[in-house]
Order: C-alpha cells, then sequence, then structure tokens
C-alpha cells in the first residue's frame, strides 16, 4: 500500500452505492419479471483523516449496518467507491486487502457473542498479531490490556470470555480492536447492550484512546444521545442516504432536515419536569426496495412540498453543516435545471414505449 | 387514602440453583395506587422482571416467593389456586406485555383470533362483541381496525408491538405490567408507542407498571417510580421528588450517569463495579462494594425504607440525610481537581 507523497483523508467514501440483487423464483426468471433491488446504501460521500471522528446515525433498516459492511470489504459495493490511503478498493491487491485488514478495524455491537468462547483473553489478543506477524507480542498484549483498564493484566490473561461480564467483554473487544495499532476503527453500536453504569465508562474509553492513539473514529448507532458524548461530527442517515452531516453541537442544536429535528425531538429527557411534546411523525420508513427518485423522506416528513419528488442534493447550509432538503435551498435557481433535465431524461423513454 | 390496587410488601424471591438459593428480589416493599403509571427501574440482573413476574404468578420453575406478600385490591395473590388465578385475574385483571414483545404474538393465528381466544376464556363475551372490542383498542393504538384479522408477520415490529398492547388492554385490566415494552425500538417508535400509552391513561383508567432500565423513559410517563438495586428497592417516590432530591446513592449516581441530551458536554457518571449475585438471605447493603460513602454499617444489616421529606418519597439508606451533602462536595472536589490539572 505504497502511496508515496499522498496526504489526503485515509478513508475517503464517494458516492458510494450497494444493491442488493432480491431473490428471483423460477415463475419470474421464466416470466421475466424483474424485482427492483433493495437499496440499503445509496450515494454516500464521507472522508475521514486520522484523529477524526464521525457518527453515522440512523434508524434501524437504514443501511448503517451494511454500510459498515461495505467499507470492511465485506460486501462488494455496486457503485461508487471507496478510497484508502487515495488507492480504490477495485485497485487492490490481495496483499493490499490484508494491509487494509490491519489498518482497518471493527468493534463489533454484541461483546456476548463476538468473542471466541474457546479462546482465553490472552489467545484473542494474540490471533491478530500472529495473522499480521508482529513481533514482541506479551509485552503488546499488557500493554494494550492496561490501556482498556483491565487491571492488572495478569489476572485476565487465562480467562475465557465468559467468566467476564459484558463491560469487561467490551473491553476486549475494543483492545482487540486496537491492539494492532490502526488507522481507523469502525464501531458498530459498541455500548448498546451495556447498562448504564458501565455505558459511560466504555464511552469515555472509546474516546480518550482514540484521541491518544491518533485513530480514525467511524461510530455507527441509533442512538444520538450517546453517540453525543464520542464524535465531534454527526452524519444522519435515511434510507441509505446521508440527509444531514454537521459537527455534533450544531447538529443537536439546530437540525436543518425534518428527520434530525424529529429524531432529536423523540429522544426522551431525564427530567419529570420538562414537558416534552411527543413525536408527531407516525409509521416507520418503508422497504428500501424500488425508491425511485425523490426524497426519500417526503411520505413522513411534516414539510412535504411538491418539489420533494425531485431528489434533493446536499448543499451546505452553514459553516461545515449540509444538508439534503429542498427547504434549505434556493428553489427558483436550481431546482427548474433539475426539473428540466429529468424531463428530457424521461422523454426518450416515453417515445420507445410508444 | 384508598386501598392500593397493588402492595408488595417484604417480598423475597430466590431462584434454585446448584450452588444454592439466589436471592433476585430481596425484601422490596412498594405500593401502586388505582390510575398511576409505576416505573420499576434498574440495572440488568436488578430483579425488577422476577418482581413482576412474581406479581402474575409467572415465576420459572425453579423461582419461589420465599416470603412476604403480594396483595391486589386487598386480597392476597399468593392464596389463590392456578385455576382461580387464571379465572379471575389474568388478561381480566391483570394483563403482561412481555419482554421482546414482538414475538410474543402466535405466529400461527390472526391476532383477532388470539384476541377471541382470551375472551372465550376468560368472559362471557358473545364472538361479535368481543370483536367489536378488539377493534375499539386497535383504533386506541393507533392501528387501524380493517387488520385486526391480519397474521403478525403481516405487521411491522413497532405495529406488532402495538397489537400486544392492544392484547394487553382487550379486557380492559385494571393493572397493566409492560416488562421492557420499547427497548429494541428506535427512538421515534418508542416516543410513538408511549404516546399511545399517554392516550390510555386519559381515556381508560387503568394503572401501569412500567419496568425499564432507562429512568428518562421513566422520569417523562410516569408518576412514581421505584429504584432497585441487586434485588433490593434502594428508593421510591414522586418522579419528581426522586429526581430533585435523590436520597440513595445508587439513585443518584445511576441518574448521573444517563447521558443527557441537553447537556452533550456533561461529564457521565460511572459506577464502578457489578451488582452482586446473592445466595441465601442478604443481610446487607447490596451496594456497599460501590458504594463512594459506604460505611461499616452498610455491611452489618441492610437498611429499610425510610420517609423522607416528601409525601411518598423513601430511601433505604443509613447516610440518606448526608448523601445530597456528600456527592455535592465529591463533585466540587472532583472539579478543584480538574482546574488544577488544566493549570
Amino acid at each position: 500500500m505504497e502511496n508515496i507523497g499522498y496526504d489526503g483523508p485515509i478513508l475517503q467514501a464517494r458516492d458510494l452505492e450497494k444493491h442488493f440483487d432480491q431473490n428471483t423464483s423460477l415463475v419470474d426468471t421464466l416470466l421475466r419479471r424483474d424485482k427492483p433491488d433493495v437499496e440499503a446504501v445509496d450515494g454516500v460521500n464521507f472522508a475521514i483523516e486520522e484523529n477524526d471522528s464521525l457518527a453515522v446515525i440512523g434508524e434501524s433498516g437504514c443501511g448503517k449496518t451494511t454500510l459498515l459492511m461495505t467499507l470492511m470489504g465485506l460486501h462488494d459495493h455496486t457503485g461508487g467507491e471507496v478510497q484508502f490511503k487515495g488507492k480504490p478498493f477495485r485497485k487492490f491487491t490481495k496483499s493490499d486487502w490484508k494491509e487494509y485488514r490491519r489498518s482497518v478495524q471493527v468493534i463489533f455491537q454484541d461483546p456476548f457473542n463476538s468473542l471466541d468462547p474457546k479462546y482465553t483473553i490472552e489467545e484473542a489478543l494474540k490471533e491478530p498479531l500472529n495473522i499480521h506477524n508482529i513481533g514482541n507480542k506479551d509485552q503488546r498484549v499488557r500493554d494494550i490490556l492496561n490501556d482498556v483498564e483491565l487491571q492488572p493484566a495478569e489476572q485476565y490473561l487465562d480467562r475465557y470470555p465468559a467468566n467476564l461480564s459484558g463491560g469487561e467483554k467490551q473491553r476486549v473487544s475494543i483492545a482487540r480492536a486496537l491492539i494492532l495499532e490502526p488507522d481507523i476503527v469502525l464501531a458498530d453500536e459498541p455500548v448498546s447492550m451495556l447498562d448504564v453504569s458501565t455505558q459511560a465508562s466504555v464511552l469515555n474509553m472509546i474516546k480518550n484512546l482514540v484521541d491518544q492513539m491518533g485513530v480514525g473514529l467511524i461510530y455507527i448507532s441509533h442512538d444520538l444521545s450517546t453517540v453525543s458524548y464520542v464524535t465531534e461530527q454527526i452524519n444522519v442517515m435515511y434510507l441509505g442516504r446521508f440527509v444531514e452531516k454537521a459537527p455534533t453541537e450544531k447538529l443537536l442544536d439546530d437540525p436543518k432536515h425534518p428527520y434530525s429535528q424529529a429524531l432529536i425531538d423523540a429522544i426522551p429527557v431525564p427530567d419529570p419536569t420538562v414537558d416534552r411534546t411527543r413525536t408527531e411523525m407516525s409509521g416507520s420508513p418503508r422497504d428500501p426496495i424500488g425508491l425511485g427518485e425523490g426524497c426519500r423522506f417526503r411520505d413522513r416528513c411534516p414539510e412535504s412540498m411538491e418539489i420533494c419528488e425531485v431528489t434533493p442534493e446536499s448543499r451546505e447550509v452553514d459553516d461545515g453543516h449540509y444538508t439534503a432538503c429542498h427547504l434549505h435551498y434556493d428553489h427558483e435557481a436550481e431546482t427548474e435545471d433539475a426539473i428540466a433535465s429529468t424531463v428530457s431524461a424521461d422523454q426518450p423513454a416515453n417515445s420507445d414505449a410508444d | 387514602m384508598s386501598e392500593p390496587l397493588l402492595e408488595i410488601d417484604e417480598l423475597t424471591a430466590q431462584y434454585e440453583t446448584n450452588s444454592g438459593d439466589l436471592t433476585a428480589v430481596s425484601n422490596a416493599s412498594f405500593e401502586i395506587s388505582e390510575g398511576e403509571f409505576y416505573g420499576l427501574a434498574g440495572e440488568s440482573g436488578s430483579g425488577k422482571s422476577t418482581l413482576a413476574k412474581s406479581v402474575i404468578g409467572g415465576l420459572d420453575d425453579n423461582g419461589k416467593i420465599e416470603s412476604g406478600v403480594i396483595r391486589y385490591k386487598g386480597q392476597e395473590i399468593q392464596e389463590y389456586t392456578e385455576e382461580e388465578f387464571n379465572e379471575k385475574l389474568r388478561w381480566k385483571e391483570i394483563s403482561w406485555i412481555p419482554q421482546g414483545s414482538m414475538n410474543s404474538l402466535d405466529p400461527l393465528q390472526r391476532v383477532s383470533d388470539q384476541a377471541l381466544e382470551i375472551a372465550a376464556v376468560h368472559t362471557d363475551l358473545s364472538e361479535q362483541e368481543a370483536l367489536g372490542k378488539f377493534e375499539e383498542m386497535f383504533e386506541v393504538v393507533g392501528l387501524q381496525k380493517s387488520r385486526i384479522d391480519d397474521y403478525p408477520h403481516q405487521f411491522s415490529g413497532g405495529m406488532q408491538q402495538r397489537a400486544m398492547i392492544a392484547l394487553a388492554l382487550f379486557l380492559e385490566p385494571s393493572l397493566v405490567i409492560a416488562d421492557e415494552p420499547t427497548t429494541a425500538l428506535d427512538v421515534i417508535m418508542q416516543d410513538q408507542i408511549f404516546k399511545y400509552f399517554d392516550e390510555v391513561k386519559d381515556k381508560i383508567d387503568t394503572s401501569l407498571l412500567l419496568i425499564t432500565h432507562d429512568i428518562s423513559v421513566i422520569f417523562e410517563s410516569c408518576d412514581k417510580v421505584a429504584i432497585m438495586h441487586a434485588g433490593q428497592v434502594a428508593e421510591t417516590g414522586d418522579v419528581v421528588d426522586v429526581h430533585q432530591n435523590p436520597r440513595h446513592p445508587y439513585t443518584i449516581l445511576f441518574k448521573e450517569a444517563f447521558p443527557d441530551i441537553r447537556y452533550p458536554n456533561r461529564e457521565l457518571e460511572i459506577i464502578e463495579g457489578y451488582p452482586p449475585q446473592h445466595i441465601g438471605d442478604v443481610d446487607y447493603c447490596s451496594f456497599v462494594d460501590r458504594c463512594p460513602w459506604a460505611t461499616e454499617e452498610c455491611r452489618e444489616g441492610a437498611p429499610t425504607l425510610e420517609q423522607a421529606e416528601e409525601k411518598d418519597h423513601r430511601a433505604a439508606c443509613f447516610r440518606m440525610d448526608e448523601t445530597a451533602r456528600l456527592y455535592e462536595q465529591e463533585y466540587e472536589s472532583r472539579l478543584a481537581e480538574a482546574v488544577g490539572q488544566e493549570d
């Protein structure tokens, strides 16, 4: 992975798209019935540098986990590209992939099922070192256990995951992710299975470790209230697309996209003297199948307009604050072009049909 | 004050295990009045689900009520035989929304058939009347009444949850017990569900026992709260009193450990350690090893719930009169330390 002189973002996604085929039955094939794709991730853009931290939040089914799997290379993307240190996935050689898998590590949601029950903690932590031929194993294992506050390390080395509590298991998962000194850590809801009393300590630890080790963090969650403690930037995802991107405090204070607003307004406030109004929104997101043109939130949006049938583009509304919503850009100037172009794109198709 | 609807009096519940009797609930007491929304909060393993299961007579086979009394409308629940319990209480008087209730509907039966079955066993309503009533409940929870004949898989997760709530409310019980009804759901869906609970409170005169680890939901939606730690009830009272003037160290720390979207920069409290598991009787404060202000006294005997200043506000802590001051001192010294470090 030599890319001398490259000084752009470490990991970058451009118009990243991951569509899944639906199962087609024999009858469908015989009748030449095409089923539309499942559009799990569609047109996602971001860039992350060392020391950066960004969150992706959204409801279940919005494509967060598919995005993570695609970034790990476990799903092949169907469009756009992912670049690591300037080199796109499609140009990766086998050794590039190995290097990538050392540099990009994952912390999974469920610490109860993501550790091998038959490996001691020491074996679990040494496994990645063995795979990547990294020496000085004993010292590294001890150091990392200290870093994740499993002290004294000797007490933990010979234990099995079954002998650890949920919080301790999650610390082992974090240690396993960090032991290879990665450039990027992808965390998929790392605290959602933990109790509140341990949640805070794991959150603080992730935050401190990322700061100290100069690691880039992508944090995926459905829970805005914990995300805000960890990351500097938040991306709000709805049905496969990023609808808003902003620095954490700006997003919480002044969300622009109606979906972000609804998401923030629905978070319970732990104070009985505050009288929060319940959400106005009804229903749940539809299936990401055959979504077609237009804003994907328009069927639930309280501010839905005619123009929402046209897919809104992401626009900067404030310093570092982007949103893809028709409420936030100048329609007179921009949308005329957009409509004109969609109409002309439709035209030939229609005349063919005739 | 009128007689409470549900009264739990010094209840101890245990599970038989290979290593002895595991005490899941220890000497717990609280009461729920008619029409009241009552929250039961605590970490996993605090005994909240065991307590609720004791109320509906649904403990696992190795579980038993060791001592104490549960009274429903003045009647001791333990005195009922299984048959009487089914006939008089279940669904009709006390209904139950189990944890993960999306998976609690029978996948092979239409939702309406499940309602009819309940009606046939517990009431003498005709099929027509029962369906009419079930349709009403469907509307209360925001589902179209034309969909009562659907199978569970035809609903989304949130709708299944609501269908389950409709079933629980179907025979207009006086008490609904909901065990983590929204834990697996997204915030927007959670808020929608509680919107329907609010409506239930307005339209149907029912009490709710809401069991959850999410104290913010209780603070928002309930009238009263009980905080449990490792089987013991640490504090009970009006949500406002418990929020404004918590007396038990666990309540103080638990509350401050909770992220609040209004203050994203606030330090979150961390409670060291884990709730202990007890074999046999518990004769000390279960929070002692995690408590920053524990004394010898806390190991020598279990504190009982004592009256705090406000009406109905009780805490089980030997130092309940000092805790607020102790926390403030600790907080200030921590602030001073942080400032010192910055210099």
